[in-house]
């Protein structure tokens, strides 16, 4: 009930406030930055991967390794299924949610991929 | 008192400066009527330390550090229970309704949309969760739930969604007490090893023994000698101990509830998987009821 009334308060302000923002928001599509880096892992790529990530998602990265991880992943054959849906964090403009489906098998969980823009893109940040 | 009268009251300012800048930026005349939220300015009178409003059915009050501001409520309602914390520009709330469905969601204050987990949120999470464990055992049921709920969710995986239910009684819990003090197995599924899996499986101490010097605080049976070190998917190891090993919530803490999918949890993370990574999120969203309904085992 409390998220309602905040979210319609919030489209109320969205809408009072329907003016220009000016926003540098990255003209390239988050989704792909995702599919991009599920693309890497499958190829193996190390340096296509560090591309495609920022913040604590390349820290974790530079601590344990690529080649650790890449094996990881190979390891666990996580594979992208699918991009649901891609939201606007709601405590950053600069943020993106991105729901994805990634399987194993016929396992398959849905997680949320955080990236933030980054000059005329994005990087992912929480994976 | 009802929960929406104690919101009213206790976070009657809660959503105060933010819409109220924003209509204000934006020039818009229109009435702020009563029903609308009031954004929390969490930067301003929020004293160091733990500042606690108790009355008798609920618990309201706020934390700051150095590093991080909270406020919280936690009230006891006809139904079951409703909880909430602010911190970083987000809301997480717990509700238990009457039929018993426990609803979770985090979402940012300022305008109700969707948030991510992130270091910093745990990190403030725990710092209020330990201000808490300060204050002894001897507590209200209210700041109890608080306590035992802000130790999980200080676990909270980066890519899970926030917005959750469990239907009581579902899921399920099943309690470990019986065999608290004993090696007991843990396993978790992390897609390409299934549960049961020798990478995946070892026997772990069910105990309330402190956490050692290592990042996991855990000891595994290594080259038979115990070592405090991370293990990733080891065949060779079959038996752990430390850092209260199968205790729901992070590390150890004064509430002892054992259960098997909070041992489950714990076998995940620390066996080569972090705690903010998606590896575990299945075995975190099954410790999402035990940590309310398990019975303690001391």
């Amino acid at each position: 009930m409390i998220r309602r009334r905040v979210v319609l308060w919030g489209l109320w302000v969205a809408t009072a406030c329907s003016v220009e923002t000016g926003s540098t928001e990255p003209q390239a599509d988050p989704a792909k930055v995702v599919r991009e880096y599920f693309a890497a892992i499958e190829a193996g790529d190390c340096d296509a991967m560090r591309a495609r990530l920022g913040g604590p998602a390349l820290g974790r990265l530079d601590e344990d390794g690529c080649a650790a991880r890449l094996r990881e992943y190979e390891e666990h054959g996580a594979s992208l299924r699918g991009i649901d849906q891609v939201d606007v964090d709601g405590r950053d403009a600069d943020r993106r949610l991105v729901k994805t489906r990634v399987g194993m098998g016929d396992a398959e969980r849905t997680i949320i991929i955080g990236l933030r823009a980054h000059g005329t893109g994005w990087r992912i940040e929480r994976i | 008192m009802s929960w929406s009268s104690g919101r009213e009251s206790s976070f009657g300012a809660l959503f105060l400066v933010v819409p109220l800048a924003l209509s204000l930026g934006c020039g818009a005349d229109e009435p702020i009527d009563g029903d609308e939220p009031v954004a929390l300015e969490l930067d301003a009178d929020v004293p160091l330390g733990l500042a606690l409003e108790p009355d008798d059915d609920a618990v309201a009050g706020t934390f700051s550090d150095e590093l991080h501001r909270l406020r919280f409520r936690s009230e006891t309602t006809p139904e079951g229970f409703e909880l909430e914390l602010e911190l970083n520009g987000m809301i997480i709330s717990a509700r238990l309704d009457e039929d018993g469905v426990l609803e979770y969601d985090g979402f940012a204050s300022s305008n109700g949309e969707p948030t991510q987990m992130t270091d910093d949120d745990r990190a403030a999470i725990v710092a209020l969760n330990r201000s808490i464990e300060a204050l002894g055992t001897d507590v209200s049921e209210d700041l109890a739930r608080l306590r035992r709920f802000t130790s999980v969710w200080s676990e909270f995986p980066d890519t899970l969604d926030m917005h959750h239910q469990v239907q009581v009684g579902f899921r399920g819990w099943n309690s470990l007490c019986g065999q608290y003090g004993q090696f007991v197995q843990g396993t978790h599924d992390d897609w390409s090893y299934s549960r049961g899996h020798d990478r995946t499986t070892y026997y772990a101490l069910l105990s309330m023994d402190p956490s050692g010097p290592c990042s996991d605080g855990t000891y595994f049976w290594n080259n038979n000698t115990w070592q405090c070190f991370e293990p990733d998917h080891s065949k060779n190891i079959e038996y752990a101990y430390g850092s209260c090993f199968g205790r729901c919530g992070a590390g150890c803490g004064s509430d002892t509830q054992f259960t098997k999918d909070c041992l489950d949890h714990d076998s995940c993370v620390r066996f080569g998987h972090s705690t903010a990574s998606f590896w575990c999120n299945d075995e975190f969203s099954s410790t999402t009821d035990d940590w309310l309904f398990a019975p303690s085992c001391l």
